[in-house]
């Protein structure tokens, strides 16, 4: 058993239910954007939060101003998730097909971010649901919500007052083909949800088994 | 007919093995990489391979690619969770001669393979 009480055969079953939401997820930020979207694998890790904001410190976030939605959900698996987006998202949204204004102009302040609000609702909803539905269970979301840019991004989860401490992280990054935009999707499962993740992977390997 | 399971999550490449119709008498290998599957098929006479897109060390798309690009393409579902109409149009422009939508209970892949003239 590793620490967070999933075998390697449990996370890989979990990983691929991630993969499957990715997909999903994918597919509803392709048809919002009308663009192609380049999925990468999905990584699945047991940490704790305060760790979650290194997450932001490699690769090409590392360069990159940030701006976050936050959106938890419950249910039969109760968590948080965060949308992330690097800064060319701001200047590149307006002019992707799905998102052009009906009068051709530059959006407002105000228009952004309900924009990015929207996107973050239809790609976490379809990520969460995703890895939800194999299970037969259901999820309910609480409206998203700004979180900030990167300080910000990292004083909520060093905040003692963040309700989980450890459990899985889901990191999902999105890209558009042929622009800037980079997004990441951080889906965190803490660990009183990992019992009955557990259990439901569990029963869906049986069942596997026994087909 | 040797049948090459490309994926790399375990539970995809046993979900396949199993959704195979046992009257396809299939002789399966299994690849958890672009790079293996690109090595499996250089060695083996492969008869059908059933190909992820989201892969570690090469993933779908660059599988195709090379195979296209060597004009060694076997038959090929790609078997994949991303369900973007653009996706499925890009593999079957590189020789995927089907594209099915991942899912726990890919009951279908008997009609595709029946389609595909391999069943």
């Amino acid at each position: 058993m590793t620490r967070a009480g999933l075998t390697p055969e449990k996370l890989d079953a979990l990983q691929e239910l991630v993969n499957m939401g990715m997909g999903a997820a994918g597919a509803a930020l392709a048809q919002a954007l009308g663009v192609f979207v380049e999925l990468a694998v999905p990584s699945v890790d047991f940490t704790d939060r305060r760790s979650v904001a290194g997450l932001l410190d490699t690769g090409a976030w590392a360069k990159e101003e940030v701006e976050a939605i936050r959106q938890p959900f419950f249910g039969a698996f109760t968590g948080e998730s965060m949308m992330i987006f690097n800064e060319h998202v701001q200047s590149e949204l307006a002019d992707l097909p799905g998102y052009a204004l009906a009068d051709d102009g530059e959006p407002t302040s105000a228009e952004r971010q309900e924009m990015l609000l929207d996107l973050a609702n239809v790609v976490i909803g379809a990520c969460v649901n995703g890895i939800a539905e194999p299970f037969q269970e259901s999820v309910s979301f609480a409206p998203p919500s700004r979180l900030g840019a990167r300080a910000a991004i990292r004083a909520y989860l060093s905040h003692d007052a963040v309700a989980w401490h450890q459990g899985l992280i889901v990191n999902v990054d999105f890209k558009l083909e042929g622009r800037s935009f980079l997004s990441r999707v951080l889906v965190f499962l803490p660990e009183p949800s990992l019992q009955r993740i557990d259990q439901a992977v569990t029963r869906l390997l049986d069942e596997l088994a026994a087909s | 007919m040797r049948v090459l399971i490309v994926d790399d999550s375990r539970l995809a490449r046993l979900m396949l093995r199993k959704a195979l119709p046992p009257e396809l008498g299939a002789d399966i290998i299994e690849a958890a990489d672009g790079a293996e599957a690109l090595r499996c098929i250089a060695t083996n006479e492969v008869g059908l391979m059933l190909l992820d897109l989201t892969m570690p060390d090469r993933d779908g798309y660059q599988v195709l690619k090379e195979l296209k690009e060597s004009g060694r393409v076997p038959p090929t579902i790609v078997v994949s969770a991303d369900s973007q109409t653009l996706a499925a149009e890009r593999v079957m422009q590189l020789g995927a001669v089907a594209f099915v939508k991942k899912s726990l209970k890919p009951a279908e892949l008997s009609d595709v393979l029946r389609r595909a003239g391999l069943l």
